[in-house]
C-alpha cells in the first residue's frame, strides 16, 4: 500500500480515536444512562415476548455488527438466546442501544478516508475506505463496551424469565467478546460464605451482591471484577490482593475494610464509609501515552464523597483517583502522594503525609 | 437471522476459463487488476481466503480448484451451494433475491430463479468476512420472511 496513503490515513485515524476518547470521558454519565435504559427497554420486550411463549434466556448480547457499521446504521442490536446460543433458531432481537455518539467519530473518520481515498485513486484498492471501516471498528467499540460495563450495574433482568446460567456479554456476532454480569442464584448465607470460601477462578466475576450484609468476610485475592457491591455491609472485610477492576461499592459501609495491595482500576467506592480502611499498597493504572491517553478499558478509582476517616494510604499508588468531596480527616498517605494524588486544600489541611 | 446477498466484487481482475476439466479449472488472466472475493465471472469462484474461511463453518463441502495459469496453487474455488427452494423467497424484477425463508444455519446457500441466481449468506458469515477484511465482493440486506429455520445445519 501506498506510504503517503497510510501516512495520512494514520493521521485520520489517530485524531478521531482522541476525539472519541474525550467524547467519553465528558459523556460518560449520559452514554450510560442511556444504555442501561435500552438494556430495560430489551427486558420489558422479552417479557412481552415470553408472554407470548418465549423460552427463559441463557444469553443477551450487546452485539457489535460490522455490517451495520459499513452502512453506516450504529444502533447495536440487544440479541437473546436460549441454552442453544447461536444454535439457537429463537434468537432474536430485543431492543438495541444507540451508539450514535461515540461512532459519529468512526462516521467522520470514514468519510475523511473516503476522501483520501479519491486522492490516492490509482494507488490504493477500490474498496479501501470499506477496508479501513473493518479494521478500525473495534477502536471505537471499546468505548461501546465500557459504557455497556457502567450501564450493567443496576442492570436487573426483571421480570425476564432467566436461567441459572443466564450472562450478559458484549461481544461480535459468533465472534470476541466478554461476559459482563452473570445471575447469582440464590443462596443462604451459610451458602454463599462456603462458596467464597472455596476461592475458585473466575467464578464471582460479574455478579450482583447489591445490598447484601458480608460483614467480617473474607475475600482474600478473590477476582471480584465487575462485581456490584453497592449499598452493602461490608465492615471489617478483607479484599487484599483481590482483583477489583471496575467493582463498584458506592453507598456501603466499610468501615475498618482492608484493600492491602489489591488491583482497582476502576473501582468505584463512591459515598462509602471507610473509615478506618486500610489501602496500603493498593494499586492501579489508567494512563497511557503520560496525559493525553485515558485507556477506555481502564477507568480510573473513584472515592467521590466518601467517608475516608482514618485511612491509610500509605504505599498506595491509585493512579488518578478521584478524591472530590471525600472527608480525609486523619488519613495517611505517604510524603509522594501531596503531588501524586490530587487533593484540594482543604483535605491536604485533613490528612496525615508521612515521610518514607 | 439476517441474510445478505452477496454480490460479486465489480471491477478487478478477470479470467477466462481454459480446459474443459470438471475435477479442476485453468483459467488465464484477460485482465489484470484487484483479485475479488467473489466473482460470477466466467464462473461462480470464490478466493483461496473466502474458501478457507467457509471451511470452518461447512467442513465437509467440496471445492473445485480454479488454478490460473503459469500458478502452482489455486488461488479461486468454484464450489456447490444448497439451493433455497424458489417458493421460499421473494424477488427483484430483475431476478435476484430480495426476500428469504431461513435455511437452519446454513451459512451460504443458493436461491435460482428462471432469470438468475442469487448467492446468499447468514449473518454470521458475512459478520466473519468483515471481520477479516474481506470486502471485494458486496453485501446487501435482505429481508428474511416469517418463520424458523429447518435446523438443517445443526
Amino acid at each position: 500500500m501506498d506510504d503517503n496513503f497510510k501516512k495520512e490515513f494514520r493521521e485520520i485515524r489517530n485524531q478521531a480515536r482522541l476525539d472519541v476518547n474525550a467524547y467519553y470521558f465528558s459523556h460518560m454519565e449520559e452514554l450510560t444512562d442511556s444504555y442501561r435504559e435500552s438494556m430495560a427497554a430489551a427486558c420489558r420486550q422479552v417479557k412481552k415476548m415470553q408472554a407470548q411463549g418465549y423460552q427463559d434466556v441463557e444469553f443477551m448480547e450487546i452485539t457489535m455488527l460490522r455490517t451495520r457499521l459499513l452502512d453506516r446504521d450504529f444502533r447495536v442490536p440487544i440479541l437473546v438466546y436460549g441454552p442453544n446460543w447461536y444454535v439457537d433458531p429463537m434468537q432474536a432481537q430485543a431492543g438495541e442501544i444507540d451508539a450514535g455518539g461515540i461512532f459519529s467519530f468512526y462516521e467522520d473518520m470514514a468519510e475523511k478516508t473516503a476522501g483520501l481515498v479519491k486522492k490516492y485513486r490509482s494507488k490504493v484498492p477500490e474498496r479501501m475506505v470499506e477496508i479501513c471501516m473493518c479494521q478500525t471498528a473495534d477502536s471505537f467499540w471499546n468505548y461501546v463496551d465500557m459504557a455497556c460495563r457502567r450501564a450493567i450495574m443496576g442492570f436487573t433482568p426483571e421480570g425476564m424469565g432467566i436461567t441459572e446460567q443466564f450472562r450478559v456479554r458484549i461481544c461480535e456476532y459468533m465472534g470476541y467478546g466478554s461476559v459482563c454480569r452473570r445471575h447469582l442464584p440464590a443462596m443462604e448465607q451459610k451458602q454463599m460464605k462456603k462458596w467464597f470460601q472455596k476461592a475458585e477462578a473466575e467464578v464471582y466475576r460479574f455478579r450482583d451482591f447489591r445490598g447484601m450484609d458480608f460483614s467480617g468476610w473474607n475475600f482474600d485475592g478473590l477476582d471480584l471484577t465487575g462485581c456490584d457491591f453497592r449499598d452493602c455491609n461490608l465492615d471489617g472485610c478483607s479484599f487484599a490482593e483481590a482483583n477489583l477492576t471496575g467493582t463498584w461499592f458506592c453507598g456501603s459501609t466499610m468501615k475498618g475494610a482492608c484493600f492491602r495491595d489489591a488491583w482497582v482500576p476502576g473501582a468505584r467506592f463512591d459515598g462509602a464509609n471507610l473509615e478506618g480502611a486500610v489501602f496500603e499498597g493498593t494499586y492501579s493504572s489508567c494512563r497511557f501515552n503520560e496525559e493525553i491517553w485515558l485507556r477506555p478499558d481502564n477507568e480510573w478509582a473513584s472515592f467521590a464523597g466518601c467517608g475516608l476517616k482514618n485511612a491509610d494510604f500509605t504505599f498506595s499508588a491509585v493512579e488518578c483517583a478521584d478524591f472530590s468531596n471525600a472527608d480525609v480527616e486523619g488519613a495517611l498517605f505517604d510524603e509522594g502522594h501531596e503531588e501524586y494524588y490530587q487533593l484540594d486544600e482543604k483535605q491536604r489541611g485533613q490528612a496525615k503525609f508521612c515521610e518514607e | 437471522m439476517e441474510y445478505f446477498l452477496l454480490k460479486p466484487f465489480e471491477g478487478g481482475c478477470r479470467f477466462k476459463i481454459i480446459n474443459h476439466d470438471k475435477d479442476i479449472l485453468i483459467c488465464s488472466m484477460m485482465k489484470k487488476g484487484e483479485a475479488p472475493d467473489f466473482t460470477l465471472h466466467p464462473c461462480p469462484l470464490i478466493s483461496d481466503r473466502f474458501k478457507e474461511l467457509l471451511e470452518q463453518f461447512l467442513r465437509d463441502m467440496d471445492f473445485i480448484p480454479c488454478i490460473l495459469e503459469g500458478q502452482e496453487k489455486p488461488d479461486y474455488w468454484a464450489f456447490h451451494l444448497k439451493e433455497q427452494d424458489v417458493e421460499k423467497a421473494r424477488f427483484r424484477p430483475d431476478g435476484s433475491v430480495c426476500a428469504v425463508h431461513p435455511m437452519g444455519l446454513t451459512p451460504i446457500f443458493m436461491v435460482p430463479n428462471y432469470k438468475k441466481v442469487s448467492y446468499v449468506v447468514n449473518l454470521a458469515l458475512a459478520e466473519s468476512l468483515l471481520r477479516r477484511g474481506y470486502v471485494n465482493l458486496g453485501l446487501e440486506r435482505i429481508e428474511t420472511m416469517g418463520g424458523d429455520g429447518d435446523g438443517d445445519a445443526k
